[in-house]
């Protein structure tokens, strides 16, 4: 009787480590699953979740979350394809525009000397000026397709983020003369440095100030600090608060036809993040701020 | 740009003999990164290094972003599928149950087998041993070995060694196919360049050891381009000269100040041609090499 | 490491030296059980246990040479086809790989082992009994033998991980265990002393005069312990029988030295070596 009695004990410890051990093994395999489903999502890998479990539910799920994420990173795949493709076709067609455009201003450079009448020339003049424009928008769309794709790599060194601010602005003072614009401006005294491309700087505040420029109402501030946060701020009555937010979409135009691609404050947006920085816009009370951190 | 796999004065030596000497190279994702040198210039040494099989005298690399003395980078080899030297294939089994053991060390599942070997050619096989295979199904059931655990890096060390043509050729499709479908980075390394020139999107080149140069295959196809490439005064007027004067079509206007032209010029005409433009020619370059004369010139021409 | 178990497994599930070694040492086993019955005539207290304490390998430590031969291919084999390459290449872990290696291999050679035994067990205890021996003894024999194959199994596998070559490793494994053999016989013949006749003797006289060994003691002791740490050595003092239940108990924890030592110092030199 005490036998059976001892061995029915045993039995049932040995029943319950039993049931332990496999509690263990389950949670183990549980957590390797999560680990490696984030480590095949975040680096888009095509290695498949394999726990160390034999159990037949355990390696069901691996497979299921296996083959969803298969699928998601296959979707993101097709995304980035297609998006690359899109931008190596604008910056070839860009790279292929230039030729024909110099050949055709070379031809009308030619046509103007070979004497014209008064009315022949002022069509002339039109040509010209209309070739001039698509060539400023090729450049555009080529700096606009190089900066967006991961082709046009920034070249970093130590930068003073105001001086090239100052510069930037020194080379619109002519443009801000010409709209009646006087530009209040406050930048710190001392050097604020950062790693940066000085190009890629110089374009940025080109682009959001020649933005300001064609469109402010009638006044600009330019506000920097010394944690390098630089605000740009303008009165425009035509905006609201929707389309500020909107502002660095690509090909997004308040007015078209005022001859800009809507590429300017994209490109700025696009150079910006290269750079590891952040660029916002708000609008409140008929003003519109624009937000630039590096 | 996401680097797969980078080395950083990756070091080498046997026998007071550096067999790989500060070799820092850099493969992109996505790329089929073609490692060129000539026989005993290292090329398998540097890959036995980064698979982990020989210990290294010097520097480190980097795998999917874990250093080589880390802990995740065991996490980061079971993302590569490799064959150096040659494949590792059981004779005594058939190439399903060869595939069968690989899976059970990876954790894969036995369900992809069947697909796997239609995919590399190998479906007909059945109960055919290993050891009766020909080279060209050895090397195959090695790729799908590699493939078995769905690899994001593919190292190969010459695998088109000893194959017919067809074979080369079956191959070649088969990478590109997995480049291209399943975004699989390649590393493959060859002694013939003109193999690779059909398949790689980067080169390395190596000599000696050495690392000599990186070069994306766009780099190297416009290195290798016959053409002339001049500085002007101006190029305004360029494409009107070229077209008009010297019945040229191909040409790209590179700057203000340079243009290329491809094919044949006769640069006695050029300069004449220009000269009557009113435009100054300050420089001509004339480019005319075939990918082995980009090598040879490359490592030194030394035989 | 389940992964790389379950791909040890595998092989060793398809491994026909394991399954021929299986057979012969079977077949040993059966000898052995008729040996003994044909001793039964001359010495009627033979039993089952003798046909056990055979199983221990003895005077040719034909374990020994059984587990050199299953190890050495086993893992060789795998060197040679270069598929050991690709659990490096594929992130094994180079002590977690040396690890399943070890494993998978003790579980062949503890198998085959028993294959004698098992033999013994079924039909040894049938046709000779076993002769008053208790169970606990002949468990304890059972122990100390299979921990010693272990131990064998141990030391193979560390040479035949490290050495990456079938023929080194059977060559270092087969003529180590012979010569090992030999020592053994030698130091246990010089540890009992000379025996010395001398030329005149008469008939019915004991004129032999024992010499007995003319070692220092504490040598003595150390070659006793060495003997005893030995798997060849233990095979053959196994063998020879009529060992205590403490002796025994040493003779496991002696075995398990080889087996600690190979699982961690063979693990950590594995991790040092190139491989091709």
């Amino acid at each position: 009787m005490q036998i059976a009695l001892w061995c029915a004990v045993a039995l049932l410890i040995l029943l319950c480590l039993g049931l332990a051990c496999k509690i263990i093994l389950l949670r183990t395999a549980m957590r390797q699953i999560r680990e490696q489903a984030d480590e095949k999502l975040a680096g888009a890998s095509n290695v498949p979740i394999a726990p160390d479990s034999a159990d037949g539910e355990v390696r069901r799920l691996s497979a299921g979350l296996t083959h969803m994420l298969d699928e998601v990173i296959a979707l993101g795949r097709k995304y980035r394809e297609g998006d690359l493709e899109l931008k190596r076709a604008i910056t070839n067609v860009s790279h292929d525009l230039r030729t024909p455009l110099t050949s055709a201003a070379g031809y009308a450079g030619l046509l103007k000397k070979s004497g014209l009448s008064s009315k022949q020339e002022e069509y002339l003049a039109v040509i010209e000026e209309r070739i001039a424009a698509m060539k400023k928008l090729t450049d555009e769309l080529l700096a606009y397709s190089v900066a967006a794709s991961d082709e046009g790599s920034a070249a970093l060194g130590e930068v003073d983020v105001a001086a090239v601010l100052e510069d930037s602005l020194t080379q619109f003072y002519a443009a801000f003369e010409e709209r009646g614009i006087s530009p209040v401006i406050s930048i710190p005294q001392e050097k604020v440095m950062r790693i940066a491309d000085k190009d890629m700087l110089a374009r940025i505040f080109g682009n959001i100030i020649s933005n300001a420029v064609r469109y402010s109402d009638g006044d600009f501030c330019v506000h920097m600090e010394k944690g390098c946060e630089i605000f740009f701020e303008n009165a425009a009555a035509a905006l609201d608060e929707v389309s500020a937010a909107r502002l660095f979409d690509r090909f997004y135009t308040v007015e078209n036809g005022r001859g800009s691609t809507g590429l300017g404050l994209s490109i700025a947006k696009t150079l910006t993040e290269k750079l590891g920085g952040s660029i916002g816009a708000s609008w409140s009370g008929g003003r519109l701020r624009i937000r630039l951190r590096l | 740009m996401e680097y797969v796999l980078t080395t950083q004065n990756l070091t080498k030596i046997y026998r007071h003999a550096a067999a790989v000497d500060r070799v820092s190279m850099h493969v992109r994702r996505g790329d089929i990164y073609g490692f060129v040198g000539r026989n005993g210039a290292g090329k398998t040494t540097v890959m036995r290094l980064i698979c982990g099989l020989a210990g290294k005298s010097g520097g480190s690399y980097t795998l999917f972003g874990k250093r080589d003395d880390a802990r995740g980078i065991d996490a980061a080899r079971r993302r590569v599928g490799a064959i150096i030297e040659a494949p590792s294939v059981f004779p005594e089994y058939t190439a399903r149950e060869n595939l069968q053991v690989q899976c059970a060390a990876l954790g894969a599942e036995e369900g992809n087998i069947t697909a796997l070997l239609e995919y590399v050619g190998l479906a007909e096989t059945g109960r055919k041993k290993a050891r009766n295979f020909s080279l060209g199904m050895r090397q195959r059931l090695g790729i799908a070995a590699a493939l078995v655990g769905s690899p994001d890096l593919l190292i190969l060390d010459e695998p088109t060694n000893g194959l017919d043509p067809q074979g080369i050729v079956e191959v070649r499709e088969l990478l590109l196919r997995l480049n291209r479908e399943k975004g699989i980075t390649v590393l493959i390394s060859s002694h013939i360049l003109g193999e690779l020139s059909k398949l790689a999107t980067a080169y390395g080149f190596i000599e000696k050891g050495a690392l000599v140069k990186e070069i994306s295959a766009r780099e190297l196809e416009d290195a290798c381009r016959k053409s002339v490439h001049i500085t002007v005064s101006e190029t305004e007027k360029l494409p009107y000269i070229f077209e008009r004067s010297l019945g040229l079509t191909e040409f790209k206007i590179l700057s203000a100040a340079e243009a290329d032209i491809y094919g044949d010029v006769k640069i006695g005409q050029l300069a004449l041609a220009l000269h009557a433009g009113g435009i100054e020619l300050l420089r001509v370059q004339e480019k005319d090499e075939d990918l082995e004369g980009y090598f040879i010139n490359l490592v030194g021409g030394e035989r | 490491m389940g992964k790389l178990l379950r791909a040890d497994l595998f092989r060793a599930r398809r491994f026909k030296v394991f399954y021929l070694l299986l057979a012969v040492n079977a077949m040993v086993g059966l000898f052995s059980v008729f040996n003994q019955l044909t001793w039964r005539s001359i010495e009627p207290s033979v039993s089952a246990y003798e046909v056990l304490l055979d199983g221990f390998g003895g005077g040719i430590a034909f374990l020994g040479i059984l587990n050199a031969v299953l190890v050495s291919i086993f893992i060789g084999h795998e060197y040679a086809c270069g598929a050991m390459r690709n659990k490096v290449m594929t992130g094994g872990g180079r002590s977690k790989i040396y690890l399943s290696k070890l494993a998978v291999s003790s579980a062949m050679c503890a198998a085959v082992y028993l294959a004698f035994h098992v033999v013994n067990l079924v039909l040894g205890s049938a046709l000779l009994g076993w002769g008053g021996h208790a169970f606990s003894e002949i468990a304890l024999a059972l122990l100390a033998g299979l921990c010693m194959s272990l131990a064998y199994c141990a030391v193979f596998t560390g040479i035949a991980m490290l050495s990456k070559n079938t023929v080194i490793s059977l060559l270092i494994g087969i003529l180590g265990t012979l010569i090992v053999l030999f020592a053994v016989m030698y130091l246990m013949s010089a540890l009992e002393g000379t025996y010395i006749i001398a030329d005149t003797a008469e008939e019915g006289a004991d004129a032999g005069i024992w010499i007995p060994c003319p070692w220092p003691a504490w040598v003595q002791s150390f070659v006793r312990g060495l003997l005893r740490l030995l798997p060849t050595g233990q095979s053959v003092l196994l063998t020879m029988g009529g060992i205590s239940a403490a002796g025994m108990g040493g003779y496991i924890g002696l075995s398990c030295i080889w087996i600690v030592l190979s699982a961690v110092g063979g693990s950590l030199l594995y991790r040092k070596i190139d491989m091709k």
